[in-house]
């Protein structure tokens, strides 16, 4: 009962956000009808999947990891680094907001909406393809996620740093192809920010091209393993600085 | 003439009783029951001009609530109260650059910058001239021998270097009345002895007036001629020390472990006045001033695998106090 | 006065502690106004005005809500005030003679003046690297507003905060849907008239609008009428009102409970 009125306010958070994804979506609406290399339909689709994308990424990533800083500065770091469960789990694993329920219904509206404006719908084994997808993504931006936050370890007072992730997430709704080559390049390769939400979201209404499916799943490899090598580098590090 | 007046002082807080578990919460959100703690009970007292007067009592007595009374931060429900003929929530600055209040580990010092910084602030913020500043300053410096960390960042010092910067901060004004509050807890023994005489050089200096609480018997053994003890928000007792511990302090409780089984309640109750006996355990209560030859008698005639010798806690020293004699 | 100028410069002071940490605060910043950028670059590239704005002035707008956002909307007092009341470090000051929410103001505007001369900064690179006409043109009208929009701000976050004062699990929530709205309705991502008519006039019933909308739009070079100077001067009022009875209330629920 004591998380009750936290509940509450996450609620209405969250049905803030979708109220202003709605009124950006109108504004977009009018003025335009191509969105770099997408139709109306297909950015509603894209936008339907950001929201639902809400969930893990604010409801479960950005619960937990933003306690991180305050384990470092309190000191509880190290009491979950003497329990036997690994502490990559244990900090991932803290909290998890059931709240953003909002979010789910406003994101599979957008979606509906943007298949009823395209005229179709996607065949079982495309949407089989896109969950997969959807769950691979998730991995991906657990692991760009994680592998920002794990910099804290190092040095002393970097939160910061979630608001430059959180800002550089906000752009994985855009194609790719709205910047300049030079940072769609960093943005497809480096920070493949614009991969995790446009290839799950694109699969639901063109196909995927071989190389971008098997290059997601490489990338998102990729950043599993480096953020767990900064987190248990940074433990080190974080073991030998503490006073 | 007096410099704090408080005349039948009360404070009451409603606290709501919640039942436990999911039922009570539900229920605590339509219909709450309220009851009153009286956390101070028609207190009264006088303190004069550069007295160092220690508030004794148990935890939640009311010591620290007092206290935040005297110093503006909470409002009464009944009573008079007068510090330096000022109502003291009234919080007027005339007032406040008065007086300082010390709690334990509420730290006033910016955590990322060095302690000088901080003290620079307060002198603004009191409205210290320069040169009265500088004489203070290399005064509390000198007398707390901290002059070569003045410029290190707070959280880089230790946890008694901070304590004494804390201090510099909290008079740098030179305040007529020092609040301390619990001023020795979480310290260790050298810190807490270094503490008091610190209190007691600055009360002998500056003819400060200090209140300081404790529920550590020492430090107010060492510090205060005059007690005010305080339990469960009333006032129990109002006097000289030397009265109270003549009176109920004046014995020790030897606690002895016995190596062997073979040790009867009779032998050992011929020693002092039996606290606490179960085998191999005994607790005995005797005068101060024949504590240690008991001490060795017990050593000689008994196998012996612990001995302890204790001042009585004063939870105990309280407790007869308030069951005990009537004091006012 | 002179305890707030030593305030101000020991904040400025402790500002410099933590570099690399506030540089990520300004990439953050310089990232948000990249996006839009980008986003809007594309969007205008089907179509040459939007709704009475050109490409050239779209892009002049965004850059310079950057920098109004700077000034405007910083304040770590609303991070700080929250913790303290509830740990019990406001005690620390009531009993000293210094004002408590003039103290963190203090505060606030050293924040905002060191944001401010980054800002210039990142605004001074982002024109080399994208060269858009900006058309800037600083009036007694722009500044009152930016002035004001200032101080609604801050008012603003501390009538968020004071919730600490009756349910202290709230006060980060609040803030955060405060700020949440913040980013839409102050005329940070898009400039505010290009919503329909009724949203507009509906949304100058909120103090939102007066934060960078209308502050902005008046430097640069677009009309202003004085009567929303008044209102922006209204919500001062009001919030200052507002925020003194609450705040008053607030700390006397403190003080009758002692955390």
């Amino acid at each position: 009962m004591e998380y009750r009125s936290n509940f509450i306010t996450w609620m209405i958070i969250d049905f803030t956000w979708s109220a202003m994804d709605l009124l950006f979506m109108l504004v977009l609406i009018n003025f335009t009808q191509v969105l770099g290399s997408w139709s109306k339909g297909q950015m509603l689709v894209v936008l339907g999947f950001f929201r639902i994308m809400v969930i893990p990424v604010w409801g479960w990533l950005f619960q937990s990891f933003s306690l991180i800083p305050k384990y470092i500065s309190e000191g509880m770091l190290d009491m979950i680094l003497t329990k036997p469960i690994d502490s990559q789990f244990m900090v991932s694993s803290r909290q998890f907001g059931f709240s953003i329920i909002p979010s789910l219904f406003t994101g599979i509206g957008f979606t509906l909406y943007g298949f009823k404006i395209l005229g179709m719908f996607p065949s079982p084994i495309f949407i089989i393809q896109f969950f997969w997808l959807a769950v691979v993504s998730t991995a991906l931006i657990y692991g760009m996620y994680f592998a920002t936050v794990a910099c804290t370890l190092y040095v002393e007072r970097l939160n910061n740093i979630h608001h430059v992730f959180t800002s550089l997430y906000d752009a994985s709704r855009y194609p790719g192809d709205i910047f300049s080559p030079m940072l769609k390049r960093i943005l497809t390769t480096l920070i493949p920010i614009s991969l995790v939400i446009v290839i799950p979201a694109q699969s639901l209404f063109s196909s995927v091209k071989p190389f971008d499916f098997i290059y997601l799943h490489i990338i998102t490899a990729v950043f599993l393993i480096l953020s767990r090598r900064i987190w248990t580098n940074g433990l080190r590090h974080y073991s030998s600085a503490s006073s | 003439m007096a410099v704090i007046e408080v005349k039948n002082l009360r404070k009451y807080y409603k606290v709501h009783q919640k039942e436990p578990g999911l039922s009570g919460s539900i229920r605590s959100l339509f219909h709450r029951k309220y009851y009153d703690v009286k956390a101070v009970d028609n207190v009264s007292f006088e303190i004069g001009e550069g007295e160092l007067i220690g508030f004794i009592g148990p935890n939640g007595a009311g010591k620290t609530t007092t206290l935040k009374v005297l110093s503006g931060l909470l409002y009464p429900t009944s009573g008079h109260v007068s510090v330096l003929g000022f109502t003291p929530w009234d919080r007027k600055p005339a007032f406040q650059k008065q007086f300082s209040l010390v709690m334990g580990q509420k730290n006033q010092l910016w955590w990322d910058l060095p302690a000088i910084e901080s003290f620079i602030l307060n002198k603004e913020i009191y409205e210290v001239p320069d040169n009265k500043y500088k004489k203070t300053l290399d005064e509390l410096v000198e007398l707390l021998d901290v002059a070569d960390i003045l410029k290190v960042q707070v959280r880089k010092l230790s946890l008694g270097q901070r304590m004494k910067m804390e201090l510099i901060a909290a008079l740098i004004h030179s305040p007529k009345i020092l609040f301390l509050d619990e001023p020795t807890i979480g310290l260790d023994v050298v810190m807490q002895k270094k503490m008091r005489d610190f209190i007691k050089e600055y009360n002998h200096r500056y003819r400060a007036t200090i209140i300081l609480t404790s529920h550590y018997m020492d430090d107010v053994k060492e510090l205060c001629d005059r007690v005010v003890i305080i339990d469960k928000g009333k006032l129990i007792f109002d006097g000289l020390l030397d009265e109270i511990i003549k009176k109920y302090a004046d014995h020790k409780l030897i606690t002895v472990i016995f190596s062997k089984n073979n040790v009867t309640r009779a032998d050992v109750e011929k020693l002092g006045e039996l606290k606490e006996f179960e085998s191999p355990k005994a607790v005995i209560s005797v005068k101060r001033a024949s504590a240690p030859k008991v001490a060795a008698k017990i050593l000689e005639e008994f196998p012996v695998a612990d001995i302890n010798l204790e001042e009585p806690q004063i939870e105990d020293i309280i407790r007869e106090v308030f069951t005990g004699k009537d004091f006012a | 006065m002179r305890k707030y100028l030593t305030v101000f410069a020991i904040d400025w002071q402790n500002q410099f502690i933590y570099r690399l940490n506030f540089i990520l605060w300004r990439l953050r910043n310089v990232l948000r106004v990249l996006m839009t950028y980008f986003l809007w670059t594309s969007i205008f590239s089907s179509q040459t005005s939007v709704f009475g704005y050109t490409r050239e002035q779209m892009v002049a707008y965004l850059l310079l809500a950057l920098f109004v956002n700077s000034l405007v909307a910083s304040a770590p007092s609303n991070d700080n005030v929250g913790g303290e009341v509830s740990n019990g470090t406001l005690n620390n000051f009531l009993v000293k003679p210094i004002g408590y929410l003039r103290y963190w103001f203090t505060r606030d505007l050293s924040s905002k003046l060191l944001n401010i001369i980054f800002a210039i900064g990142e605004i001074a690179l982002l024109y080399l690297l994208f060269r858009p006409s900006l058309y800037v043109s600083p009036s007694i009208m722009s500044i009152l507003l930016l002035i004001s929009a200032v101080i609604i701000y801050f008012l603003l976050g501390k009538l968020a905060i004071s919730i600490v004062f009756w349910a202290p699990e709230q006060t980060w929530g609040l803030m955060f849907i405060v700020l949440v709205l913040m980013e839409m309705l102050t005329g940070l991502i898009f400039p505010l008239d290009l919503l329909p008519r009724w949203a507009f006039s509906a949304l100058q019933f909120t103090p939102f609008p007066y934060l960078i909308y209308f502050p902005l739009i008046s430097a640069i070079g677009r009309p202003v009428a004085f009567r929303f100077l008044l209102q922006s001067l209204f919500w001062v009022a009001i919030l200052y009102y507002l925020v003194k009875k609450v705040w008053a209330k607030g700390l006397k629920t403190y003080s009758a409970s002692g955390i």
